[in-house]
């Protein structure tokens, strides 16, 4: 057994780590439904289990030593452009390794329960470990090519899983949109992949013709900062797609419409993070565009503060952790655009816990309630028809509690460290665009500590505002859901513990650990760069931190509690009614900037005059113009008329006597013995 | 034996006349017979007496016989005749010829005329003329480019080895008496060359004839209702033009 | 005297005509008879090359016994052949007469485009 995992194998062993899972969708794609659900969730849940620890081996013993790289085939070989099929773990990668299949292999325990009444468990076990296997390859792959094919691949399985329930029109649109919307950021991630490729002549990361190996020794390449502009813009853009930033965030609040433990897993914990994946896998060139980066902070800030501002105001629980999740990624791209990418990915570390956690947890109260309501009926999710589900539902009410805290900042839990680092990378950046990217993190920041307060207090405690009938029967959901919640709130406690900023004693085995993925970029760092890409211990900014920190734990407390108390007690709820809603539900009554958020900013309505209105007009004239007249009239029918003209014509020919076609050979025969005697006596 | 080749080439000139310019099949099988058999004559005259006698037994024998059977039970008739053929006289081709055409023609076609006294001769098909003319002249042409060798026959040797299989220098007396001494064209000499030369390939066309008669009696074979036998399904005269 | 080329002149007269009867009859049976007149002319050929092969002794290889008879060995092949061609053919006439009731190739213009 543990020759197996010797150092001579882990050329081998790497490869099990993504082929696990694809051997999982193979098994549930052909034979999962002769399976019951405990044995096709059983035969993903061990695939995914099984890439864990071999990734744990891997990660544990051999990552630290230097990056493991394993090649499968030569995949594309065109001229000047080659690209390998190879397989990279580096810290980086081992990291996102471990978060995917060890997150994953919690949701795969608990979607056994999650989908234990569901008809189709078998297509959503191979779409769920197909979506491993791609995302594996995603953070596995040693060149953008095999990057984009995972990035593909998640798309995909997020397309396939949000429309889960395609018989419902609503959540089919809902596929379709995010569809959309990823296509148009992987255009933007293609041409910044043509430009990088143009420039340095290589996608590849490591090797010779890699493009770490290039431009450390060609640091004149680095120098044309409008080309890196343009293409780290152009990555940015194929981010955002995936990545939910303004503008093509608005496919993830609907992306809710898939399976609960698939929003955990996929639109919260995993995919949605690649984007800071590819830009902290490519941050040796971000960091020279600092246009680009100055567009990622400034989208980031906005995004950040934008949808948690709309989280507000959602009645559906998982549209509020939805848009929270858009704002969370929104800090990401902040730490990102300000040249701080270990904090990025340690965000992306203790959010995919606390997020998930917090998915999970209400997955278990949709469940619970969806017993007596009706699979799919819309109250089960509204917030506004829960309350007092603590007596009903303990285990997930304070693991939700922890996620909460976590979520909003609170002191001590995971979040509160990273999203305290984020604002403190901002805070001490000391130029406007520090200060711009601060305030509006802040701002994110009040956000984030009211909506969470507000899940909490709506679901969780007050009085049970619904259906009395459902209440009555809800109920703990089974074990294998609750002990992921455990699990998961433990490391959304734990999981900030990784990296505590000086002023708490520099105490940073997160940031070290990751320091080699900089060490390109952080040599070739151009004179007077804002960006602090390791951590660093600096006396002088003890007190700087410690400012930054109390406003931030001051700001998060005390708008955590103000909304807790809130919306926990009946009474204050239906003040804020009165005071902002002013009426059940009629917008013509709503206080205005209440009436903003709950619409989001009519954002979804100015795509739909703006962008969708035009290309359907220009898709309308171009089905009349090119469909109807030039290909069905002109080419299918117009082709197919000549065949017919033509061999009218040649029907003729075809009298079906026998002595015409006798005629013709004979003749034939006459023809060619006297073409054969002429040329025999011509020479 | 250039007497004998002249007389049976013209015969055989004769016998294709008659195949090819008569209307009804029994005269042009008698043609054909006629040519087959002055056929015989020329490999005679070849120093081929084995293959006559072949080509009497099979072509003239057999294959005329089938002719005749399947004959008898078919229509003989096409849509361009009717009638039996009368003999030509030289009154009825001076009448074609000459007096009758306007009449002839006046009649509708495919109905032949009554006063047509060459009506038992099959109608002119120019294409096929005019095809077949042309085959010929390109043949001819072609014969007319053989080398000089094919000037002449030359001598046979007076018999051959039937030991080394090599033409051997010996008297015809000493040939007639040695049975080991084989003289060309003769039926052992053929069989010789038919065992010890190709034997594979007799076999083969052995299968081929097998193969056939299975194929002739499949084909030919009426289907009849229950019996669960394969063959031809018996249509109704109604259906013709179905 | 006699030459091959007069009796390869008379094969192809023989042939020609062959090919007159095939192309100008609509009798499938004189379709039948006048392809049989084309194989004989065939064999006609066949026998006078074999002759004039064997006429030829040089002592070379393929001139001996077996050389000097394999036109003929040809001829009995082809007239086997020819058996059996006629076999076949004699049967699809009469399975074509039974189903068409004419032997007319004319009727048999199934393949009309």
């Amino acid at each position: 057994m543990f020759d197996l995992f010797s150092a001579q194998n882990k050329e081998w062993l790497i490869w099990a780590v993504p082929l696990l899972p694809l051997v999982g969708f193979l098994v549930n794609g052909a034979f999962g439904r002769r399976l019951n659900v405990m044995g096709s969730g059983g035969v993903a849940s061990a695939s995914v289990v099984l890439s864990f620890v071999v990734s744990i081996v891997l990660v544990g013993m051999y990552v630290p030593d230097g990056a493991i790289t394993s090649i499968g085939y030569s995949w594309l070989n065109t001229g000047g452009f080659s690209v390998d099929f190879r397989l990279y773990a580096d810290r980086l990668s081992g990291l996102y390794m471990l978060i995917i299949t060890g997150i994953g292999s919690l949701i795969h325990i608990y979607s056994i329960g999650y989908m234990s009444h569901d008809e189709g468990y078998a297509r959503y076990f191979a779409y769920l470990n197909l979506f491993v296997f791609s995302m594996l390859m995603l953070v596995m792959g040693d060149s953008l090519v095999t990057l984009f094919l995972g990035w593909e691949g998640v798309g995909l399985c997020s397309y396939l899983l949000i429309g889960f329930w395609f018989k419902d029109k609503k959540n089919a649109i809902a596929g379709k949109k995010a569809f959309v919307a990823n296509r148009i950021g992987d255009f933007g991630f293609m041409i910044g992949m043509f430009l990088i490729f143009w420039h340095f002549g290589s996608l590849t990361y490591s090797g010779d013709a890699g493009l770490i190996q290039t431009i450390s020794s060609n640091p004149e390449l680095l120098h044309d900062t409008t080309l890196l502009n343009w293409a780290c813009v152009c990555l940015f853009i194929g981010a955002c797609g995936k990545s939910a930033q303004i503008p093509l965030y608005v496919w993830l609040p609907d992306a809710m419409a898939g399976p609960t433990p698939v929003s955990a897993l996929i639109h919260a914990a995993t995919m949605v993070t690649a984007g800071i994946y590819m830009c902290a896998r490519m941050n040796f060139i971000f960091v020279h565009a600092d246009v680009a980066m100055t567009i990622v902070a400034v989208i980031g800030g906005v995004t950040a503060l934008f949808a948690g501002s709309i989280g507000l105001v959602q009645r559906d629980i998982k549209k509020v952790l939805a848009y929270s999740t858009v704002s969370q990624l929104g800090f990401m791209f902040m730490a990102v655009g300000l040249g701080a990418f270990h904090i990025a990915v340690f965000h992306v570390f203790t959010h995919a816990f606390f997020k998930a956690l917090l998915f999970l947890g209400s997955g278990s109260v949709i469940h619970s309630l969806e017993h007596s309501l009706g699979h799919g009926n819309p109250d089960s999710q509204d917030m506004w028809k829960m309350g007092g589900l603590k007596e009903k539902m303990p285990i997930t009410c304070y693991t939700m509690f922890i996620g909460s805290l976590a979520l909003a900042g609170i002191p001590l839990f995971a979040g509160f460290f990273s999203k305290d680092a984020i604002l403190y990378t901002a805070f001490h950046r000391g130029d406007t665009l520090g200060w711009i990217i601060y305030g509006l993190g802040v701002a994110g920041a009040i956000c984030t500590a009211f909506y969470s307060a507000r899940l909490m207090g709506l679901t969780f405690f007050g009085k049970w505002r619904g259906d009395e009938h459902a209440y009555a029967h809800a109920d703990e959901s089974p074990r294998s859901m609750t002990a992921p919640l455990v699990i998961l709130a433990i490391f959304a406690v734990g999981a900030g513990f990784l990296l505590i900023p000086a002023a708490w004693g520099h105490f940073t085995p997160f940031a070290d650990w990751l320091a080699p993925t900089w060490t390109t970029a952080q040599a070739m760092l151009p004179e007077g760069s804002h960006f602090k890409l390791v951590a660093e211990h600096d006396a002088a900014a003890i007190t700087a931190e410690w400012i930054n920190m109390g406003i931030s734990a001051a700001i998060a407390t005390g708008v955590f509690l103000f909304a807790f108390v809130i919306y926990k007690n009946p009474a204050n709820i239906e003040k804020v009614k009165k005071l902002a809603v002013r009426g059940e539900g009629d917008s013509a009554t709503m206080t205005p900037w209440f009436r903003l958020l709950l619409n989001k900013y009519y954002v979804d309505e100015i795509y739909e005059k703006a962008v969708v209105g035009p290309v359907r007009i220009a898709s309308d004239v171009l089905f009349v113009v090119i469909d109807v007249i030039v290909i069905d009239l002109l080419f299918v029918n117009g082709s197919g008329m000549l065949v017919k003209a033509s061999s009218d014509l040649g029907r003729r020919m075809q009298t079906g006597f026998v002595r015409h076609y006798l005629y013709a050979f004979a003749a034939g025969v006459v023809f060619l013995s006297a073409l054969f005697l002429i040329i025999a006596n011509q020479r | 034996m250039d007497f004998l080749f002249f007389i049976s080439a013209l015969v055989a000139v004769a016998g294709t006349f008659l195949l090819i310019t008569h209307r009804h099949p029994i005269y042009a099988l008698l043609g054909l017979l006629v040519a087959l058999t002055a056929s015989a004559g020329v490999f005679l005259a070849l120093d081929a007496p084995f293959i006559a006698v072949a080509q009497i037994l099979i072509y003239a024998g057999a294959l005329a016989v089938m002719f005749l059977f399947v004959l008898m039970f078919t229509d003989t008739r096409t849509d361009e005749d009717t009638g039996l053929p009368k003999a030509v006289t030289a009154r009825a081709v001076f009448d074609v010829a000459l007096t009758r055409p306007a009449r002839i023609k006046k009649k509708k076609e495919g109905e032949p005329s009554k006063y047509n006294p060459l009506r038992f001769l099959a109608p002119v098909n120019p294409m096929a003329l005019v095809i077949s003319l042309c085959l010929l002249v390109c043949a001819t042409f072609a014969i007319g480019q053989l080398p000089d060798s094919f000037g002449a026959f030359g001598t046979l040797p007076t018999a051959y080895d039937g030991t080394l299989m090599n033409p051997a220098t010996v008297t015809a007396q000493e040939a007639a008496a040695n049975p080991n001494y084989l003289e060309y064209g003769t039926t052992e000499a053929v069989s010789r060359t038919i065992f010890e030369g190709f034997p594979l390939a007799f076999e083969v066309v052995s299968l081929l004839i097998f193969a056939a008669l299975l194929g002739a009696v499949l084909l030919a074979r009426r289907h009849l209702a229950g019996t669960g036998m394969p063959g031809t399904q018996d249509v109704g005269k109604e259906s013709e033009h179905a | 005297m006699l030459e091959p080329k007069i009796v390869l002149f008379l094969a192809a007269f023989l042939f020609s005509a062959g090919v007159y009867g095939v192309l100008s009859r609509r009798h499938l049976i004189m379709l039948l008879m006048s392809l049989e007149l084309m194989l004989n002319a065939v064999n006609i050929v066949l026998v006078t090359f074999s002759r004039v092969w064997a006429g030829r002794w040089s002592g070379a290889e393929g001139t001996g016994l077996i050389g000097a008879h394999s036109g003929q060995f040809f001829t009995l092949m082809v007239m086997a052949v020819a058996a059996a061609e006629v076999g076949i053919g004699l049967a699809i006439i009469v399975a074509i007469y039974r189903r068409k009731h004419t032997a007319d190739s004319d009727a048999s213009a199934d393949l009309k485009g």
